[in-house]
């Protein structure tokens, strides 16, 4: 069989064609003990055929299935890229999969092989040996604790790759044969997603995903000079496009930090020109930048506070399409050098062109947030079924509230109920579930339903109201979404996370989960003591803080004339919702009825009227058991008045 | 019960198969008695530690612990007594002298250099592979320089192993307990230590820390085959940890075994479980 | 130039060299208070009997250049002695005791010195002259003593490579463990006794240097001991821990005294030379207890 030569429409064919083009430049950069080590195009090629030869020694055919627990580390991106360069898939898990799901994935996909980064994914793996039979060979990095080990199926990844250094050219010949060997429409990549209780896989091609990857690496000049931070999961499709098909299909170098907690650390030393986010992460970013500066405190507070307001002025009149007066425009020239371009070197956003964030609305004041700070955010919207990059925000028209117009190639349309429809040319090859492997469901010749309500407007401009799911009315008829109140009481540094329940109901009410180091150095400055998150929430004073910026949320809501959505009452949770106790999704987004199953107790007490109320024997988490819970009133923004009078 | 008794059934299931399988004795006191003044701190003491062996010992507040470990530090001298350590007398143990012969320690109320970043306490505790003189740094020297970047490549190895990279430039004086207790751990270890003494390392920790910390001491003898001394008031997770545990009530022995055989001791279960429960 | 200016000039000048002197005294403290955590009473006592030995030598008819290393050997010597007598008996006992302890050195000191010298003034002459440098004044129009300048220069000099030593060397490295924790610097092998000798010899050459140098300037007398109290106001502005902070707080309080005695001076009848410093101090104290380069305690419950 005869193959054209040279073509870049596999992962592997890119690489070939960066080894020779690029070659000696940057492709991966990692810090590890401390430093920094970098690999060139060339290098890294080399590498992945070192890998990839000796995962085929073990027995991985073409075709196969290598399922991936760990973190976005170096080594499993290096092992990601061997498992497409010998034509298998890949099939990236969350670190924290529980080993029913690890299980389930492997006999979904027929997985062979599996990566594990540390004895916590072996144990896991080795605990679902029996369970899922066509699983041979684990490759484990990270050999802490597991010295003792002396199962036949485990191969650490040092022993797999052995220690001498490839010879390069001879390697990348090798690697050159093997590319040849792969086409357009093979399996890539299986991504796992779940809703309403099951696990589905996720099947792309190497076409859909590098076809994605340009059309968005298109819209925002990305090329060999730059470098992008990569460290969320490759589990997460928004990721590995963004971390591993775009860097691909460009030829960007990616760039790790030496772990998860350094990360900022990392990126000030690095200062990447693009790097994905989400909401969370820069509700966390954001809320330590402010902790530091209040904990500053005198002047540099005052100067933080100046800047800050006139680089929002100028954001929203960037947005509004006005001009800034001379003297805010010398201001705010001033302010930046003063505040936003010591902040921007504090976070390693010197060199930055883009921080995409995805995953979940942000709230347009975050947003506004960051980008007066010069850091250019933009929402990324999409779903792992279409690519993930469906809709993206453009430069220069940036809209507060808006994910943004479709990418090259996307359709997008409103359907009669209000759910966001999408037509791409990324849509996935199959959808992998316990009974078999089917088409993607569509309806009309394509178009995907992504369970979202949104509106588009004259200009193209997407944008997402809440989950359909989640749109509820309240007692009266009022349509009532949720997320958008909560993105905006998750403005404030106190507030790390909220849950807002009013469908169905005459009010509105709230479960507020409190950062607890922003509200916990708060408490410090006051004097106050505390042993731990539920004594911290239970200090009166914390209450009022957060009551008083739930009222200050009341009157925004009111000013905009959603009264109807006002806070009435408030409980501050006792524990941290936390991915681990199944209330966040692994993206971090609410799981809304198992958190209002968890806290029923609670939510009726809220809406009964109760002063406090006993998490009893129903909460799962030993920790609370007992605890007394204090519910609070807020006060109304104005508008609420006319509602209890009427 | 808790993630520390699933360790333990992890190792004891695998107890052939450890990666430094227990050697013969590094450590061996014998007769030891201290007095202070009057006092009768430790009396006619004896007991060994065997290579690559957790050694714990245990014994109510004012059972002599500390003093036994300060007596194998070098930081009290014994009145009576024989100290061999690897085969070889020690008349005279001085704290120096232990950390020259391989002994590390931490202590009860976190001894670290506090205005210190993590990264330096953790090489100042290369302090003993430094040979290079002032001269010879000063100027960067070959020497200076390879010794320099020998003790950094460890010093990051250790914090590598430990967890602790984000801290790496952080004054430990900021770090909550946990995290300090964890760099002293790291400190000492930076000495490569053969025997590893631990003062109360779980003291003041909630259960999480308890078991992290468990979970560290455990890695570290799999994965450097340390020798570890442990002493503890609280007989919970370290007797889970032990290979073998010494029982002290009143600066005298009262037990010494498997952590099984001490706990059907009679004179244990009557000095201490009566005195703690 | 205006008169004014120069006038201006020459008061602020001399008070920055008055100032680096004081540095160095009070570098004497903060080398001890940063290894062992203790106000060393004795410091005074130390540049008494340094400066005392080094002229009591010359009267014995060495030279200069003999009786220097001489007497720098017999601060070692005396250093070496402090720390077998007084500190390794008193090892791991509190702050207060070693406190009490070096009190008791000082009378020592003060004691032996006179006793072996005798208890007359003295005049040291270095050959340096104490006049204004003319070329300088020609240039300038500015009146600087020649001793000044040579002060100045030495005390800048031992002070730059104190503070190199403290933060480039394994000694440093050493010193800074032993302030931190005698238990941990014990732990991990640094021998306490050999940092404590080299701090406390150190300290009695930094005291013999600060003795001849104020010695040059208004004889050899007991009155040396009460330079200690001149560098208590440089200490509590510097922090008692920090090199480059007793460095910045002496050239403070050095020119901040002297320009209060000329523009401030006439209003309280002159004389506010001597307490001048002990009122910024005890704003410092008011404000910024921690002075200006010293440690915040932060305690986190």
């Amino acid at each position: 069989m005869v193959k054209r030569t040279g073509g870049t429409e596999t992962f592997p064919k890119l690489l070939v064609s960066h080894a020779a083009r690029l070659a000696d430049a940057p492709a991966l950069s990692q810090k590890r003990r401390g430093i920094w080590h970098t690999m060139t195009w060339r290098e890294l090629a080399a590498e992945i055929e070192t890998v990839a030869a000796a995962l085929e020694a073990r027995g991985l055919e073409r075709g196969g299935t290598v399922v991936l627990l760990g973190d976005n580390r170096p080594r499993l991106y290096v092992t990601l890229c061997a498992i497409h360069a010998l034509g298998a898939v890949a099939a990236p898990m969350f670190h924290d999969a529980k080993p029913a799901e690890v299980a389930a994935a492997i006999n979904m996909t027929g997985a062979t092989h599996a990566y594990a980064q540390d004895q916590e994914q072996v144990d896991k793996l080795l605990e679902v040996l029996g369970a899922a039979p066509s699983l041979q060979t684990v490759v484990f990095d990270e050999d802490k604790g597991m010295r003792h080990y002396r199962h036949a199926q485990l191969v650490g990844y040092d022993m797999l790759r052995g220690d001498q250094e490839p010879d390069i050219p001879a390697a990348i010949a090798s690697l050159v044969d093997r590319a040849e060997l792969g086409e357009a429409q093979d399996d890539a990549f299986v991504f796992f997603t779940e809703s309403g209780g099951t696990t589905k896989g996720v099947v792309h091609s190497h076409a859909s995903l590098i076809g994605r990857a340009r059309a968005a690496a298109g819209i925002e000049y990305c090329g060999p000079e730059h470098v992008v931070m990569a460290f969320l999961s490759p589990a997460w499709s928004c990721q590995t496009l963004f971390g591993y098909a775009q860097p691909m299909a460009v030829g960007t170098c990616v760039c790790f930090p030496e772990s998860i907690d350094t990360l900022l650390a990392d990126l000030r030393e690095m200062a990447p020109h693009y790097f994905l986010s989400t909401p969370r992460m820069l509700d966390a970013i954001a809320s330590r930048i402010s902790v530091r500066i209040e904990e500053s405190g005198g002047i540099g507070r005052t100067i933080y506070h100046r800047g800050l307001d006139i680089a929002r002025r100028a954001v929203e009149a960037e947005a509004a399409g006005t001009k800034l007066s001379i003297g805010d425009r010398v201001a705010r020239a001033i302010y930046g050098k003063l505040v936003s371009r010591p902040i921007r070197d504090a976070l390693g956003m010197t060199r930055i062109r883009a921080a995409y964030t995805a995953g979940d609305a942000i709230d347009p004041a975050r947003l506004a947030f960051f980008r007066a700070l010069g850091i250019n955010v933009k929402q990324v919207y999409g779903s792992t079924e279409t690519g993930y990059f469906d809709t993206m925000q453009r430069n220069g028209e940036v809209k507060a509230n808006s994910v943004g117009r479709a990418v090259d190639g996307v359709e997008l349309t409103i359907a009669d109920d209000g759910e966001v429809m999408v037509r791409s040319p990324g849509l996935c090859k199959a959808i992998l579930a316990a009974e078999g492997r089917s088409a993607p469901e569509t309806v009309d010749g394509g178009w995907l339903a992504t369970g979202d309500v949104g509106e588009i407007d004259a200009m193209g401009n997407l944008s997402i109201v809440d989950r359909k799911r989640d749109i509820g009315s309240m007692a009266d008829g009022t349509a009532f979404a949720p997320r958008p109140v909560e993105n905006r009481l998750r403005l404030s540094p106190n507030v790390r996370e909220a849950v807002i329940v009013g469908a169905g109901r005459d009010q509105v009410c709230a479960l507020i989960d409190i950062h607890a180091s922003a509200v916990g150095s708060w408490a410090d400055t006051q004097g106050l003591t505390y042993t731990g998150h539920a004594d911290l929430v239970a200090l009166p004073a914390a209450c009022d803080l957060i009551a008083g910026e739930i009222a200050a949320v009341n009157r925004a809501l009111v000013s905009e004339g959603k009264g109807h959505a006002q806070i009435k009452r408030f409980v501050l949770l006792p524990a941290e919702l936390s991915v681990e106790d199944g209330m966040l999704t692994r993206s971090g987004r609410l799981r809304r009825d198992a958190i209002l199953d968890r806290y029923s107790g609670l939510i009726d007490a809220l809406f009964g009227g109760a002063a406090e109320v006993a998490l009893g024997g129903g909460a799962p988490d030993e920790g609370e058991g007992g605890a007394v819970v204090r519910i609070h009133d807020v006060a109304a923004g104005g508008a609420g008045e006319k509602r209890r009078a009427a | 019960m808790n993630a520390a008794d699933v360790i333990v059934t992890e190792v004891a299931q695998d107890a052939q198969a450890r990666a430094f399988p227990i050697g013969g004795p590094i450590l061996d006191l014998d007769g030891i008695s201290l007095r202070f003044g009057g006092v009768h701190a430790l009396t006619g003491i004896s007991f060994d530690v065997l290579e690559h062996e957790i050694r714990a010992i245990i014994g109510p507040n004012g059972a002599g612990k500390s003093s036994m470990l300060n007596v194998i530090n070098g930081l009290y001298t014994p009145q009576e007594g024989k100290i061999t350590f690897a085969g070889q007398r020690v008349s005279r143990m001085s704290p120096n002298k232990a950390a020259e012969l391989g002994i590390s320690r931490t202590f009860q109320n976190i001894a670290l250099f506090r205005r210190m970043s993590v990264l330096d306490n953790i090489m100042a505790g290369r302090k003993l592979f430094s040979h290079a003189n002032f001269l010879e740094v000063a100027l960067q020297l070959p020497r200076a320089r390879r010794e320099e970047s020998e003790n950094r490549a460890k010093a990051e190895e250790i914090i590598e192993f430990l967890e602790i990279e984000h801290i790496r430039r952080t004054p430990v004086s900021r770090l909550p307990y946990g995290l300090q207790k964890r760099v002293e751990l790291g400190r000492a270890l930076a000495a490569e230590p053969k025997v590893l003494l631990l003062d109360e390392p779980m003291a003041g920790m909630n259960v999480e820390e308890k078991q992290d910390m468990c979970r560290y001491i455990l890695d570290v003898n799999e994965h450097y085959g340390t020798t570890f001394v442990l002493i503890e008031h609280d007989m919970g997770v370290v007797m889970d940890i032990s290979d073998r545990v010494v029982v002290l009530d009143y600066g005298k022995k009262i037990g010494d075994g498997t952590p099984n055989e001490v706990r059907s001791n009679q004179d244990v279960i009557d000095a201490y479980l009566g005195v703690s429960h | 130039m205006s008169m004014e200016v120069v006038f201006f000039l020459e008061v602020l000048i001399g008070g920055l060299l008055a100032g680096i002197m004081y540095s160095l005294v009070a570098l004497g403290f903060v080398l001890i208070y940063k290894a062992s955590s203790v106000f060393n009473f004795a410091q005074g006592a130390m540049v008494f009997f340094a400066v005392l030995s080094f002229v009591g030598f010359m009267e014995l008819g060495l030279n200069f250049w003999v009786a220097l290393p001489v007497t720098i050997v017999l601060m070692i010597l005396v250093g070496m002695a402090t720390e077998r007598l007084v500190l390794r008996p008193l090892v791991n006992q509190s702050d207060d005791t070693l406190l009490m302890a070096t009190i008791g050195l000082a009378f020592v000191l003060e004691g032996l010195a006179q006793m072996a010298w005798g208890v007359e003034v003295r005049r040291l002459d270095l050959g340096i002259p104490d006049v204004p440098m003319m070329w300088f004044a020609d240039l300038t129009d500015i009146f600087v003593s020649t001793l000044d300048v040579v002060a100045g220069v030495v005390a800048g000099v031992m002070v730059a490579a104190l503070a190199l030593l403290f933060s480039k060397t394994k000694i440093g490295l050493g010193l800074r463990a032993v302030a931190d924790s005698h238990a941990a610097a014990q732990s991990i092998g640094i021998p306490l006794k050999h940092i404590w000798m080299m701090v406390w010899a150190t300290a009695g050459i930094v005291a013999l240097a600060a003795g001849m140098l104020w010695g040059a300037r208004s004889c050899v007398q007991f009155a040396l001991v009460f330079l200690a109290l001149k560098a208590l106001p440089v200490l509590i502005i510097g922090g008692f821990t920090s090199v480059p902070g007793v460095i910045v707080a002496g050239l403070i309080v050095g020119a901040s005294e002297k320009l209060a005695e000329v523009y401030i001076g006439p209003f309280f009848g002159g004389g506010i030379e001597g307490w001048a410093p002990y009122m910024l101090a005890v704003l410092f104290l008011m404000f910024r207890p921690e002075g200006l380069f010293g440690e915040k305690l932060i305690r986190r419950v």
